[in-house]
């Protein structure tokens, strides 16, 4: 050895597989225990997950919901305008393109056995008893000259607005759609500040928690593999090597965890989404690409909080000393 | 700071053991273990040479500091004070990492307990220290198996260490105590754990390996039969070297060995 003094790389190489074998052998070896901790990561991120996917989920259906609700109002406010709908035709003139409310409104208006539309560009003049109920405006504007030729042949000269009345040459057009006030604007965005600042609140004491355990389970490892360490430092493992076989075993732990909990997690929120808004309104509209982002960061939140909690049992790992390990009269 | 056999050879005593034929020496080496108030002297400034090649038996009672010694000389462990050279290289320059690239290639340990890794194999126990060396994992396995054939376990290359008896285990053991061609073997008390039959295996394959291989083979023992094939025999007792002699001057139907 002593004669090649040119070029030696005799460093101590610590092949990454060797680590990982070892890892994995432990895991199989120690599975009870190892399932046990990974119920720990699991909960964590699942309590994570099902906190992201949660807010994702609720604000499809709130959408949903506030949708359908101002549907029906503005349904509503029409039937009190027209009275009952079924047979009559209502005249159509289209000032914009409609919205999501109006394409729900007219579906919901003109569905089968309700009212018959029609646009203003096929209306002709008919008889009495055929004669269409009343105009409705879809966006903002109705020409004067629309109203003019329109009204006297209305049952009702009435015009009604599904979007603004900023463009009424009526005079009394009624609007159907009518915005939350600003008071509501603002106890809403409220509710939803304290709401966040308590999730982030309960979010940290999770991390804590699911750090600390697995930490707990780590030191428990590295106490029940004493003398497999010490064995290993006689055998000349470096200390590098010790802390990367705890770090693999964690970040290992942190992974799986992560993509069990996290399915977990986005089940649970999906299911309890479902049981109070139906399956059909939570499945069928999965935001789907923000729910991978979503767990793209509880996977990485797993693998860190795992990798954090290792740094305490690797470092007492690594430094124990080989002669310790080894004692056998203790 | 990566090891290299330069650094290693700038650590060398330039005095002295010029020629190298010492492997290890010990000078005036105390051991204090302290825990709390109380404090134990398991080595009492202790002094020796260990030469290559040879097979040296360290005898003595239980608690007289055997382990203890083998910790200071196989640099699993500091000294309080006084100084240990292995192949002439002062033990306390070395940091961490060189004390692994040491413990690695230098010395191959065997203990009383085997100490297998439950987890591997027979064969990935022997291979062991050769990835820690920085060896390709084929050539590693091939090594393996040698050694493994060797010690005569050829058969059992892929069984668990549960699956072995003692002696099976402490062969295995023997055999990854040599996979990086060390210049030492430290054995400490490797038939304590076995039967007579079996223990006496055990020496006669650490002394054919010395024979063989040239490797200076220092064992800890009250084994009868170990001290009979060593080249010299250290009595130590409360952290004292008391005595050192060949086997040949002395009288084994005498009280001290029964
Ligand atoms: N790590 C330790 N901490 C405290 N005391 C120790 C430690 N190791 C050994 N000792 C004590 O040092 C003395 C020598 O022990 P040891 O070297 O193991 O003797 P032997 O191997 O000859 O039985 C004993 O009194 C033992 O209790
Ligand atoms: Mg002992």
């Amino acid at each position: 050895m002593s004669s090649n003094h040119s070029a030696i790389q005799d460093q101590v190489r610590l092949p990454l597989r060797v680590a990982w074998g070892i890892v994995v052998q432990g895991i199989r070896i120690r599975l009870g225990r190892s399932v046990v901790t990974l119920l720990g990561v699991v909960l964590g991120v699942a309590f994570l997950m099902s906190i992201l996917s949660s807010s994702l989920l609720r604000s499809r259906v709130v959408g949903e919901i506030q949708a359908r609700q101002q549907t029906a109002a503005m349904v509503g406010f029409l039937l009190a305008e027209s009275g009952n709908l079924s047979g009559r035709t209502l005249v159509v003139w289209r000032g914009a393109e409609p919205d999501d409310i109006e394409q729900r409104f007219l579906r919901e208006i003109f569905r089968p056995g309700a009212a018959r539309p029609l646009e203003v560009k096929d209306f002709a003049p008919t008889g009495a008893d055929d004669r269409p109920s009343l105009i409705i405006v879809l966006g903002g504007a109705l020409p004067s000259d629309v109203w003019e030729s329109i009204s006297p042949h209305l049952r009702q000269p009435v015009a009604v607005f599904t979007r603004t009345l900023v463009s009424d040459p009526s005079g009394a057009g009624v609007l159907l759609r009518r915005p939350p006030s600003e008071e509501d604007l603002q106890r809403q965005a409220q509710e939803a500040a304290q709401q966040r600042v308590r999730t982030i609140w309960i979010l940290c004491i999770a991390a804590l928690v699911t750090i600390i355990s697995i930490s707990n389970a780590l030191l428990m490892s590295v106490t029940e593999r004493f003398r497999e360490i010490g064995t290993m430092k006689c055998l000349g493992a470096l200390s590098s090597f010790i802390r990367r076989v705890f770090f693999l075993e964690s970040a290992l732990m942190g992974l799986v965890g992560g993509v069990a909990g996290s399915l977990f997690g986005l089940l649970f929120a999906a299911i309890l989404y479902a049981l109070s808004y139906g399956w059909g309104l939570v499945f069928g509209s999965l935001p789907v690409l923000p729910l991978l982002g979503a767990m793209v960061i509880c996977l990485a939140a797993g693998i860190i909080a795992s990798i954090l909690a290792a740094i305490y049992p690797a470092g007492v790992a690594s430094r124990m000393v080989p002669a310790d390990a080894l004692r056998t009269n203790i | 700071m990566p090891v290299t056999t330069a650094r290693l050879d700038a650590l060398k005593i330039r005095s002295g053991d010029a020629s190298g034929s010492c492997v290890i020496r010990a000078v005036e080496v105390k051991k204090i273990y302290r825990m709390g108030t109380v404090e134990t002297h398991a080595l009492r400034g202790t002094t020796l040479e260990i030469y290559r090649g040879e097979y040296l038996s360290i005898m003595g009672p239980s608690g007289s500091g055997k382990s203890t010694l083998f910790n200071m000389i196989g640099a699993l462990s500091k000294p309080s004070s006084g100084k240990v050279y292995i192949d002439q290289v002062d033990v306390a320059q070395l940091d961490f990492d060189e004390l692994a690239w040491f413990r690695c290639r230098k010395i191959g340990y065997i203990f009383q307990t085997y100490n297998l890794i439950a987890t591997m194999t027979c064969l990935e126990n022997v291979t062991l220290p050769m990835s820690f060396a920085g060896m390709d994992a084929e050539a590693g396995r091939e090594r393996g198996v040698e050694l493994l054939k060797l010690v005569g376990l050829g058969e059992r290359i892929l069984h668990k260490p549960s699956e072995l008896s003692g002696g099976q285990q402490q062969r295995v053991a023997i055999a990854r105590a040599l996979a990086n061609r060390p210049d030492i073997i430290l054995a400490d008390e490797p038939t304590a754990n076995l039967d007579q039959k079996t223990g006496g295996e055990m020496i006669e394959l650490l002394a054919r390996l010395r024979n063989d291989l040239g490797v200076t083979i220092i064992s800890a023992t009250h084994d009868l039969k170990m001290l009979k094939r060593s080249d010299r025999i250290m009595w130590i007792n409360d952290g004292r070297i008391q005595k050192v002699a060949r086997p040949g001057e002395i009288d084994f139907s005498s009280n001290e060995f029964h």
